[in-house]
């Protein structure tokens, strides 16, 4: 049984799964720097959405 | 089985010409020192069956990190080998192209040569998909995990072991996830960041208003007229002063201003500034003002030009004045010219008589010089002992000396009459300026004169004087007047200002309350979702590296289990320890995640603090032979790289017995550049043997090696 294999054993969550296929993917594809591209992109996902609210809202503060 | 007969290598690492190696006999030993191309020789084996996977930071090893495959002295970079399985022959080409590109051929035992796709897969098959991972883990000894093995941290010695177990991708991957440094409460934190701004804002918004309103309370404005209705009626009453003001000065205000709303305060403050700009520019009493201005600067023009003309006027008569003082009169200076031109003409007839008459005896001694008879005089022919050199004598004695003195007195007279001439140009010039000036005098005088209406009886100065103190009198009544508007004008920019001032305080009380309802606003929720959402994100990768180590562990624990006896019987075996009769080699989790590796002796006791170097490279390599005898390999052969690192000489004897004995089976590539080790090998290594020297290492030709 291969490292994925035996890492998706453990794995319960489907959302946790969907995610460790995606930096295991990374990794078979850019080793340690895609794991860290992959992680930034899907962190980026989350913080592009909070960066424009929060852009909104500092305006409303500057006045 | 696949064993590997021969290996043909060219440009690769320390190769620069083609080398050809055979491995034909069950032990083969690569000798040298350090650098001289044992290394790249094994190397060679691995990037021939495993290409780009053996190369990089994946590896697991560092010195894969920048890793150069082709020789830059070299043109060319490929390495062949030659395998044999149950007496079928295969040949294994691989050919470098760039660093990300190289071509993989195969030759079958019927002579076919095959490439691409259907090399790589056959290559898979003929190995049985033993990946690199498992080739490192049984087949190649490195000798970066002994030295690391070496390394007394346990952090270094872990990953070692690891590498030893083949677990260095679950390390890769943690170090990815790791690397990304993604914390949960990042979001949260910049949350608390705005909400600390908000804070910030409002007190500062606070202190604004207070100093403002302190200022409005200073200027007589009550708090309750700062408000809306207060600006308001503030506003009204600006308007009003300033309907008020214009019909003062009678001058229309404008339709835009008149029919401005009070309400709107920014056009209305904008309408009210230009209005009072205006009404400051256009007043009757300011343009009057102006007017005196002019006149004033115009009299003090005419002053100035008045006295420089007379200034310029007055000095050019002085000088003139001067110069018949010293040099007298010009009639004067000519009658003096008229008497030195006389003098001259009466000095040059007198020079003209004797010229004459001194050329008659001239040409008289010239003619008594060419005849005989120098006696004769030639005009009157008297005759005369001696008249020839008499004649000379006076010539040279009387005539031609006052001729001399004439010519002097002439030139005396010249230069006489020259300075005269020059005086009188002198003369001429002086009175020329002075003629100038008067005009030029005469002309401001007659300007300034008909400008003002002064007669010519009037003092032009004393006129002009009495005219601008006239004026300046007109402008001082005037000056009262203006003042008097501008301070009204004040008054209501004055107005302005705190009719600002009010705006100013009702927008920061707006913007303080807007503020404070941020918090309790949709977006503020929505704010506070995703950063609970990127917590959640950041524990969900957390978790997936708990995962990984658990896996990990699982996997190191699996191993461990299959080869733990084994281990303890090589180690030993080798070390021969007299206080270990038994090493237990247990995993755990390390406090920083990961594996933790523990060696106990037979009482349950660590055993790394009483290991030697040699013995803790002896516990390494018995890690490695019991990996690399539990596995179902495909190769035959397994490859030691430089294995005696610190080993003491009888570990070193014993490690070699053990080697001899797994020879029975398997084939044995051993570096080394340890000669007693190599002096050893010949002892206890007793199977047939190939022995390649690497003698020294040029960088034009690579290594030198001698087979014997």
């Amino acid at each position: 049984m291969g490292i994925k294999e035996n890492i998706e054993k453990h794995l319960d969550e489907p959302d946790a799964k969907e995610l460790f296929e995606k930096i295991y993917k990374g990794y078979e594809d850019s080793g340690v720097d895609g794991i860290v591209e992959v992680l930034e992109e899907e962190a980026e996902k989350i913080k592009e959405e909070f960066e424009e609210i929060k852009s909104r809202i500092e305006k409303q503060i500057g006045g | 089985m696949l064993s590997i007969t021969k290996v043909i290598v060219k440009g690769f690492r320390g190769f620069v010409k083609e080398g050809e190696f055979e491995f034909t006999t069950p032990i083969t030993i690569l000798f040298g020192g350090n650098g001289k191309g044992k290394s790249s020789l094994l190397n060679s084996i691995e990037w021939c069956l495993f290409g780009s996977n053996c190369i990089g930071k994946n590896t697991g090893i560092r010195e894969r990190v920048d890793w150069e495959v082709k020789n830059r002295n070299s043109k060319e970079c490929y390495v062949k080998i030659e395998m044999e399985e149950n007496g079928k022959k295969y040949t294994v080409k691989r050919v470098w192209k760039s660093p990300r590109k190289d071509e993989l051929y195969i030759t079958m035992e019927d002579g076919r040569t095959i490439d691409g796709e259907e090399a790589k897969k056959e290559l898979i098959r003929l190995i049985k998909n033993f990946s690199f991972k498992d080739f490192l883990t049984s087949i190649y000894q490195h000798q970066e995990v002994i030295r690391f093995f070496l390394i007394q941290e346990p952090k270094e010695r872990n990953e070692a072991i690891d590498r030893l177990l083949g677990l260095y991708e679950y390390r890769n991957i943690i170090d990815g996830i790791n690397k990304a440094r993604i914390r949960g409460e990042t979001l949260q934190n910049e949350i608390d960041s705005i909400s600390k701004q908000i804070k910030a804002k409002i007190d500062v918004w606070r202190e604004q208003i207070n100093e403002k309103k302190k200022e409005l309370n200073n200027k007589g404005i009550r708090d309750s007229e700062i408000s809306e209705d207060g600006a308001r009626n503030l506003a009204e009453d600006i308007k009003n002063s300033l309907e008020e003001f214009s019909q003062q000065i009678k001058l229309d205000l404008t339709e835009a201003f008149r029919n401005a709303d009070v309400s709107d305060f920014a056009k209305f403050s904008k309408l009210a500034k230009s209005e009072i700009t205006r009404l400051r520019s256009e007043m009757p009493d300011i343009k009057e003002q102006r007017k005196i201005f002019d006149e004033i600067s115009k009299i003090e023009k005419d002053l100035n030009d008045y006295k420089d003309a007379q200034d310029v006027f007055t000095e050019k008569n002085k000088l003139l004045e001067e110069f018949i003082q010293k040099n007298g009169r010009i009639d004067e200076l000519e009658e003096n010219k008229i008497n030195k031109e006389n003098e001259i003409k009466e000095k040059e007839n007198e020079k003209k008589k004797i010229s004459l008459f001194g050329s008659i005896i001239d040409a008289v001694i010239d003619y008594l010089e060419s005849v005989d008879d120098k006696n004769t005089c030639p005009v009157c022919g008297t005759e005369k002992v001696g008249l020839f050199e008499g004649l000379k004598k006076d010539y040279e004695e009387k005539y031609k000396k006052y001729l001399e003195e004439i010519n002097k007195e002439l030139e005396t007279k010249r230069k006489e009459l020259k300075a005269i001439d020059s005086l009188i140009s002198e003369y001429r010039k002086k009175e020329e300026d002075k003629r100038k000036s008067e005009g030029e005098f005469k002309k401001v005088s007659e300007n300034i004169r008909n400008k003002w209406g002064f007669s010519e009886r009037d003092d032009i100065e004393k006129s002009l004087k009495n005219l601008k103190d006239r004026y300046e009198a007109e402008l001082k009544k005037i000056e009262t007047k203006v003042k008097e508007k501008q301070e009204k004008l004040n008054k209501i920019e004055e107005d302005m200002d705190n009719l600002s001032k009010i705006h100013e305080v009702l927008k920061l009380e707006s913007q303080m309350e807007k503020a404070r309802d941020i918090e309790k606003s949709e977006k503020w929720r929505e704010l506070q979702s995703k950063a609970e959402e990127f917590k959640k994100f950041a524990e969900k990768i957390e978790h997936i590296k708990n995962l990984i180590n658990k896996a990990s562990q699982e996997e190191a624990k699996n191993k461990i289990e299959s080869v733990k006896e084994k281990i303890n019987e090589y180690f030993t075996t080798i070390t021969n320890h007299p206080m270990i009769s038994q090493v237990n080699f247990e995993v755990g989790e390390a406090s920083t995640g990961g594996n933790s590796y523990e060696f106990n002796d037979q009482n349950g006791k660590s055993v790394i603090p009483i290991l030697s170097q040699g013995n803790l490279n002896s516990l390494a390599l018995s890690i490695f032979l019991a990996l690399a005898e539990s596995q179902d390999s495909p190769f035959n052969f397994l490859i030691f790289d430089d294995p005696s690192q610190s080993l003491g000489t009888s570990e070193k004897s014993n490690f070699l017995k053990i080697l001899d004995k797994i020879a029975e089976n398997r084939n044995l590539i051993i570096s080394t550049m340890d000669k007693e080790f190599f002096d050893l090998s010949a002892v206890n290594l007793t199977k047939q043997k190939i022995i390649y020297r690497f003698e020294s290492w040029t960088e034009k030709d690579g290594p030198q090696i001698k087979r014997s």
